[in-house]
């Protein structure tokens, strides 16, 4: 595997609950790093479909196109259906933890941060609304699969990002 | 388990009012996968409140210019079934967590519907519960809450939204399976990662397009007097999402193109009367709407819109070359009138999809840069663009 295609891959269970559905890679938050390549790619597909006018040959076309992305979607990325297992697991045991520590609606939360980070939409299902309460809340940043600690009445999450 | 029955309880009662207000047989409606979109499109209504009244009064004028004519219910062959059964694989082949950033928002808003019928509603119109993203439109949340018969377990929400997911899926394959050749309509859809991606995820991006290609294919199929679906579909995706009514107005739009009825508009006026409804709601209560306000066209960003487009089109791990070869095939004489329609429709998708980007608030054109918005949005155009490969090609296969 080319080193390019290594690093844009979306292997940890951290980029897929960012940008899993973002993309197939990490290509778009890297801003196409291929983009050159691709281009051309795809304007030599559209001139031969458009001159060759067999649909065998489009679909051959597709087929052979959608290759390297079905390799990711099956076997490289954190979610693909041999490697999920860790993705579900650490997804498991952080929001179960926070589940349990500030259970909704009974539990009266004031978020007093949150940081725009892997643990955000965790603590969106988790307290989908937010009243306040005596009970304080620390959303930090990640990562996936680890649980919370509470010091007196603030429960944190995470650390700093 | 409890997401099946739910499910099962909603199509039932679907399939009874459909019944009722199409006059078609038993059988029909409850061997039709998109019967459960009558209880859902009532049950949406009814979730806003007396502002709801005014969405039902609209839904009993469709009724009586839809009366004479039954939806139509083509039956579905063995080679169909077995499409059903190969998409509930897909769909369902996948954890019972969240995996994803906005899974996890859209599953915390289904949370409500465990407190009681209608409280995401409330809890949407409520500003002091600081419900995120504010102002969009609740259905979505809301129906999984509903499949999820307000059992509040994650496992439970997660596979309520992912059979909600092949609810759209399969209502679009309902309405295409008639058509042939079967084979190239798999190699077009099997072609394009990302919607690997999305089957099994629980956005509504993805629905959304699906459920737009349906009410195009209703409405071209009986283009007289549109089907009672149609507008309930157009219901429905109105309140999914506020590009789920760009999605009606470029299928009315389309189908308007090459069948002048003015029936046709039926479908359109419901989503806009629900759109208008929801945005009132929004409004009179005070809740802001940072995403999906529509400003001054920042014509400016044209250049760089169209150079993102290009961008995330040919991206080769998430569309393989699909967007090429829809380019090429929109370049090829269109030899029909459902072939003219469905290009109609994605251009008119296009243009809407642009016009939302240059008129949004600023938020909007970050996303689209820093990644995270335009693979997205075009997803919603993903279902139409497959149409109108699978159309160009059939025909050149003969």
């Amino acid at each position: 595997m080319a080193d390019s295609e290594a690093t844009s891959a979306l292997a940890t269970s951290e980029s897929i609950l960012i940008d899993g559905a973002n993309g197939v890679t990490s290509a778009p938050r890297a801003h196409f790093p291929q983009a050159g390549a691709w281009l051309a790619a795809a304007i030599i597909v559209a001139v031969v479909v458009r001159l060759v006018k067999r649909p065998v040959v489009a679909v051959a076309l597709l087929a052979i196109g959608s290759l390297p992305g079905l390799v990711h979607v099956l076997a490289l990325r954190a979610d693909s259906p041999i490697r999920r297992g860790a993705l579900t697991d650490s997804i498991r045991v952080t929001l179960g933890d926070l589940q349990r520590r500030v259970p909704w609606p009974q539990s009266q939360v004031t978020v007093v941060r949150e940081e725009d980070d892997v643990l955000f939409p965790l603590g969106r299902y988790a307290l989908p609304s937010r009243t306040g309460g005596p009970l304080e809340l620390v959303i930090g940043a990640g990562p996936l699969g680890q649980v919370c600690r509470q010091e007196s009445q603030r429960v944190i999450c995470g650390g700093t990002p | 388990m409890i997401a099946f029955l739910g499910l099962a309880i909603l199509h039932f009662v679907g399939s009874s009012i459909r019944m009722a207000l199409t006059r078609c047989g038993w059988r029909a409606a409850i061997t039709s996968p998109s019967s459960a979109w009558f209880a859902i499109a009532i049950g949406y209504a009814c979730s806003l409140g007396v502002a709801g009244i005014g969405i039902l009064i609209g839904l009993a004028f469709v009724v009586s210019q839809s009366a004479p004519h039954p939806d139509p219910l083509p039956p579905v062959g063995g080679r169909g079934r077995l499409s059903f059964f190969v998409l509930i694989a897909l769909v369902l082949a996948r954890p019972l967590v969240p995996t994803q950033w906005d899974e996890f928002v859209w599953l915390g808003k289904a949370r409500f519907e465990s407190l009681g019928f209608g409280a995401g509603v409330i809890a949407a119109l409520d500003p002091a519960q600081h419900v995120i993203p504010a102002g969009y439109p609740p259905l979505w949340p809301a129906a999984v809450g509903w499949i999820s018969l307000g059992h509040d377990a994650l496992s439970t929400h997660v596979l309520a939204a992912s059979l909600l997911v092949l609810l759209c899926a399969a209502t679009a394959l309902e309405i295409f399976a008639p058509e042939k050749p079967r084979l190239l309509a798999l190699a077009v859809l099997a072609s394009t990662p990302l919607v690997w991606v999305h089957l099994r995820s629980t956005y509504v991006d993805l629905p959304v397009g699906l459920l737009g290609l349906a009410v195009l294919g209703l409405l071209m199929r009986s283009p007289e007097r549109p089907p009672l679906l149609a507008s309930l579909l157009a219901l429905v995706l109105a309140g999914f999402k506020d590009e789920g009514l760009a999605q009606v107005l470029a299928a009315t739009g389309a189908a308007l193109l090459v069948h002048r009825h003015w029936r046709l508009a039926l479908p359109a006026l419901v989503a806009l009367a629900a759109a208008a409804t929801w945005r009132g709601l929004i409004a009179s209560h005070g809740v802001p709407l940072f995403d999906h306000a529509l400003g001054v066209p920042q014509w400016g960003w044209v250049p760089r819109f169209l150079q993102l487009f290009a961008l995330h089109a040919t991206d080769l791990f998430s569309w393989g070359v699909f967007w090429a070869v829809v380019l090429a095939v929109l370049l090829m004489p269109a030899r029909d009138s459902a072939a003219r329609a469905s290009r109609a429709m994605l251009l008119l998708l296009f243009v809407f999809t642009a016009a939302a980007l240059l008129s949004g608030p600023e938020r909007v054109r970050v996303f689209a840069e820093n990644g995270t918005l335009l693979n997205r949005l075009l997803l919603q155009l993903w279902p139409c663009a497959a149409l109108v490969v699978w159309r160009t090609l059939s025909v050149r296969t003969g």
